[in-house]
């Protein structure tokens, strides 16, 4: 159990990343991967758990694992995280490769449409919480702090995983309050110059893009423009701690077992940055910084 | 995508199935029009109706549709679309048109309509649907005459090609208004691929919906709210909701597909923007 201020940090912001870094992603996702697949068995017309479909999944998943630098999650065009690191993610490349097989839905948008917006929500909502070990004691430890939870997901569907790992202790329910959804982590817009186009990360080939008007907006919202005293949690450093790691913000990475091991040594070797592997050493790493 | 409104179709009851495979199906005019009422509120704007006996038979009594349409009205708005398709010859097919529905259906093709199933080796059914292009005509030209829209059903590309036979004969009024039914074996087959395809085959502007058969409705629904098109869902089709509960109404499949609409970004067509949609610049039997 963490003891009460163990993880307070003593002055500033903490911000929190939620699915994937408070949550299993993979646990969690595994509903969604099982019901994308049965609708896109569907949709080629073959039925739930085909062999063939599965083959394409799973070839996929191994090319994704092997090379989590090549393969990227395209957003309007541009590739703004990696594809490889959660179950959500993987899932487009996995089911445009179907497609291409079975010469479905080749009209680009068409596509993009029913990938990235019908399926994905429509799956999405199949998923239960399931959390990380120490969540809950790590969340209750951060009461009275200046912490906050930015996230991609809907407000409402955050607050709710928050109200369920409370379990009722009322514990973690503060939190709920201080969720700040649809976030936009993924839209690159280069229009906003305030920090370069560009980060580049050693041991991938592509820069990482940096220009997240939406996502700094809401940043800066809760910290006043004070990066120094901002520190953010995030388990996808392209998603959730390039943009602040430039902005002068400290960040920590909490990696998994899919996490592109260029993320992980990059962060580890920045002087604002910090891994951690599971949520209690999170706790201990912050109780550790001056 | 041509559109950001979805207008929901619900198929209440169909011919075939009975209360022993799904015990919401409707038979009487009153189950009937109870349900188009569930369905209306759970936001379809066109109840498409084939008429039972009260033993669940199927019926092409003109007084049983009339009964249909009195209580469908006395309870709700919704648009009312006739079927004309199935057993029996076209000339007792026709009679109930002159009741002016909103919509009537129109079977755009002859096919070997049936159900295979692979663990018997055997047909679950197996027949010829026959729809000359005689009978297409006549059907096209009662509808006409009773102000009624027709809904093209097509089962296969032949059949959404055929619409320019009646175009020619001047028996359609834009928007085309055609429904693209997958999974019929004898039909093409229920796939994203082939959906795109019909989708991209019929007349620009043309107003289009999917009629899933069975489970896979609604991944085929979730293909066409992505490709622009309309959606009909109903226990004529399927009774089974996504999750794989069987339905209880009508209104449960319509308000999962509105639940999908929303998912997909779009919005579920009210009743007036629906007839906004299928009766831009004249008015039809409402």
């Amino acid at each position: 159990m963490i003891q009460p201020g163990c993880v307070r940090p003593r002055t500033g912001i903490l911000v929190l990343d939620f699915d994937g870094t408070m949550t299993d992603a993979e646990a969690e996702g595994a509903p969604f991967r099982d019901g994308y697949l049965d609708d896109l068995c569907a949709l080629v017309g073959r039925r739930p758990g085909d062999p063939e479909v599965t083959v394409i999944a799973e070839e996929v998943e191994a090319e994704l694992a092997a090379s989590p630098g090549e393969h990227g999650f395209t957003w309007n065009g541009k590739v703004v995280a990696p594809a490889s690191v959660d179950p959500y993610l993987r899932m487009v490349p996995i089911a445009s490769r179907i497609f291409d097989c079975f010469g479905a839905f080749l009209d680009a948008d068409d596509r993009g449409r029913l990938l990235r917006s019908v399926l994905y929500k429509y799956n999405y909502e199949k998923t239960q919480p399931v959390f990380r070990p120490g969540a809950r004691a790590l969340l209750a430890g951060l009461r009275g702090t200046e912490t906050f939870v930015v996230t991609n997901s809907g407000t409402a569907h955050v607050a709710r995983k928050i109200t369920a790992l409370d379990g009722g202790s009322g514990e973690a329910a503060w939190l709920a309050s201080r969720v700040h959804g649809d976030a936009g982590k993924f839209v690159v817009d280069n229009t906003f110059i305030a920090v370069p186009a560009e980060l580049p990360v050693p041991g991938l080939a592509r820069p990482v893009l940096v220009r997240r008007r939406s996502y700094h907006d809401v940043l800066h919202k809760l910290c006043g423009g004070r990066w120094d005293q901002l520190t953010v949690v995030g388990d996808i450093f392209e998603l959730d701690l390039a943009l602040p790691l430039v902005l002068g913000a400290k960040v920590v990475l909490v990696a998994n077992g899919y996490t592109p091991p260029y993320e992980v040594a990059f962060v580890a070797g920045h002087a604002r940055g910090r891994v951690v592997r599971d949520l209690a050493d999170l706790g201990a790493n912050a109780a550790a910084r001056p | 995508m041509s559109t950001d409104k979805v207008i929901l179709s619900c198929a209440l009851t169909g011919a075939v199935t009975t209360k022993k495979h799904c015990p919401a199906i409707p038979y009487t005019p009153v189950e009937i029009a109870e349900e188009a009422q569930r369905a209306y509120e759970a936001g379809a704007s066109i109840v498409h109706i084939h008429a039972r006996n009260d033993d669940g038979t199927p019926t092409w009594s003109k007084e049983t549709f009339a009964r249909i349409m009195e209580e469908t009205r006395a309870r709700c708005p919704v648009l009312i679309n006739w079927s004309t398709g199935g057993a029996g010859p076209m000339t007792e097919r026709v009679s109930h048109l002159s009741l002016r529905p909103a919509i009537a259906a129109l079977n755009m093709g002859s096919m070997n309509y049936a159900k295979w199933n692979p663990a018997k080796k055997a047909f679950a059914f197996n027949f010829i649907f026959p729809n000359s292009f005689e009978d297409i005509i006549a059907f096209a030209r009662a509808m006409r005459e009773h102000g009624a829209k027709p809904e093209m059903e097509c089962f296969d590309t032949g059949h959404a090609f055929s619409h320019t036979v009646l175009e020619d004969l001047g028996l359609l009024d834009r928007p085309y208004h055609f429904s693209f039914i997958m999974g019929v074996l004898g039909g093409i087959p229920a796939t994203a691929r082939h959906l795109a395809f019909q989708a991209d085959n019929i007349p620009a502007g043309s107003r289009w919906k999917v009629i899933g058969i069975s489970r896979d409705q609604w991944p085929l629904a979730m293909a066409a709210l992505a490709l622009g098109g309309d959606v009909r869902v109903g226990l004529e089709d399927n009774f089974y909701l996504p999750n794989g509960d069987m339905a209880r109404s009508n209104g449960d499949l319509v308000a999962a597909a509105a639940s999908m609409v929303r998912l997909s970004g779009r919005e579920v067509a009210s009743l007036d923007e629906t007839k906004q949609l299928l009766w831009p610049a004249t008015t039809g039997n409402f």
